[in-house]
C-alpha cells in the first residue's frame, strides 16, 4: 500500500455509482440483472421493488441485444433513489410487439424513465425510489 | 418425461400423457432462455398434444420475451379446435406480477 505523500494524492472517496459493460447478448442480461438488484438493495428498495428495477433493466438491454456494440450501464443509488443509465444501439427487438411489451412493462415499473433510439444509438435513463 | 436446461439458470421438463402436455419451468425466462422454452412448447402442440400445462411454480424472474412464448403457445393450442387448451399452474410473485401488468392473467387459465 502506498501512503500519500502530497495532499494531491490524497484517495479520493470512492465513487457512488457503478459502470458495467457487457456484450449486447441476451446471455448477458442476467449479469444486469443482478447489478441491478444490487444496487437496489443497498438503497433500501423493497422485495417487490427490487423485481421491478431486475425487469426494468433486462427488458431495456432486451431492446438492446443484437446489435454490433456492447451495452454500458451506469447504476448509481442515493437517498433511497436507484438510478439506472444505459447506452447502446437498437437491436432487432426493438421492432414489434415484444418490443411494444418490454416498453408498457417497463413504465409500469419505475417511476421516470427516458427511452430514446434515434440514428441507430440507444440510450435509457429511468429511476426507482423508496416507498415511503 | 425428458429434462432441457438452456442456460444456466433456466431449465425445463416435459412430460406427456396423451393430448396432453405438462412443461414445468423452473429459473429464469429471459431472452436468452426463451427460444428453447418456445420450441419445446411448440413441439408438444405439432406432435399432437391438444392440452397443455405449464407449471410456472419455480419461475423467479420471466420478462416480455418468456409472455410472448405463452401467448404464442396459448395461441396454437387455440387453433386445433374446442379441444384444444392452456393451463397456467404456479403463478406466483414476480412473475404474476409481470402477467397482471400486461392483463394477461385475465387471458390465460390459472391454478394453483
Amino acid at each position: 500500500m502506498t501512503v500519500p505523500e502530497t495532499a494531491d494524492e490524497t484517495p479520493r472517496a470512492a465513487p457512488r455509482g457503478v459502470e458495467l459493460r457487457i456484450p449486447a447478448d441476451a446471455a448477458y442480461l442476467r449479469l444486469a440483472r443482478l447489478a441491478a438488484a444490487d444496487t437496489a438493495a443497498r438503497v433500501g428498495l423493497g422485495a417487490d421493488a427490487i423485481d421491478d428495477v431486475r425487469l426494468a433493466v433486462s427488458e431495456l438491454c432486451a431492446l438492446m441485444t443484437g446489435s454490433r456494440t456492447g451495452i454500458i450501464l451506469r447504476f448509481e443509488g442515493d437517498d433511497g433513489c436507484v438510478v439506472v443509465e444505459g447506452r447502446g444501439a437498437p437491436g432487432p427487438g426493438i421492432e414489434g410487439e415484444n418490443g411494444e411489451l418490454a416498453r408498457v412493462l417497463v413504465e409500469a415499473v419505475v417511476d421516470e424513465l427516458r427511452f430514446e433510439a434515434v440514428d441507430g444509438h440507444a440510450t435509457f435513463r429511468f429511476t426507482k425510489q423508496v416507498e415511503v | 418425461m425428458s429434462e432441457s436446461q438452456s442456460s444456466p439458470t433456466f431449465a425445463f421438463s416435459v412430460e406427456r400423457d396423451g393430448a396432453t402436455g405438462t412443461v414445468v419451468a423452473r429459473g429464469e425466462i429471459d431472452l436468452a432462455s426463451s427460444p428453447e422454452f418456445r420450441e419445446a412448447i411448440h413441439g408438444l402442440v405439432d406432435d399432437g398434444v391438444r392440452r397443455l400445462v405449464i407449471d410456472l411454480d419455480a419461475v423467479s424472474f420471466i420478462d416480455s420475451s418468456g409472455l410472448g412464448v405463452l401467448v404464442g403457445a396459448l395461441k396454437r393450442v387455440q387453433e386445433q379446435g374446442e379441444d384444444g387448451g392452456l393451463v397456467l399452474r404456479g403463478l406466483s410473485g414476480p412473475a404474476l406480477r409481470v402477467f397482471e401488468i400486461a392483463g394477461l392473467d385475465q387471458v390465460f387459465v390459472l391454478t394453483s
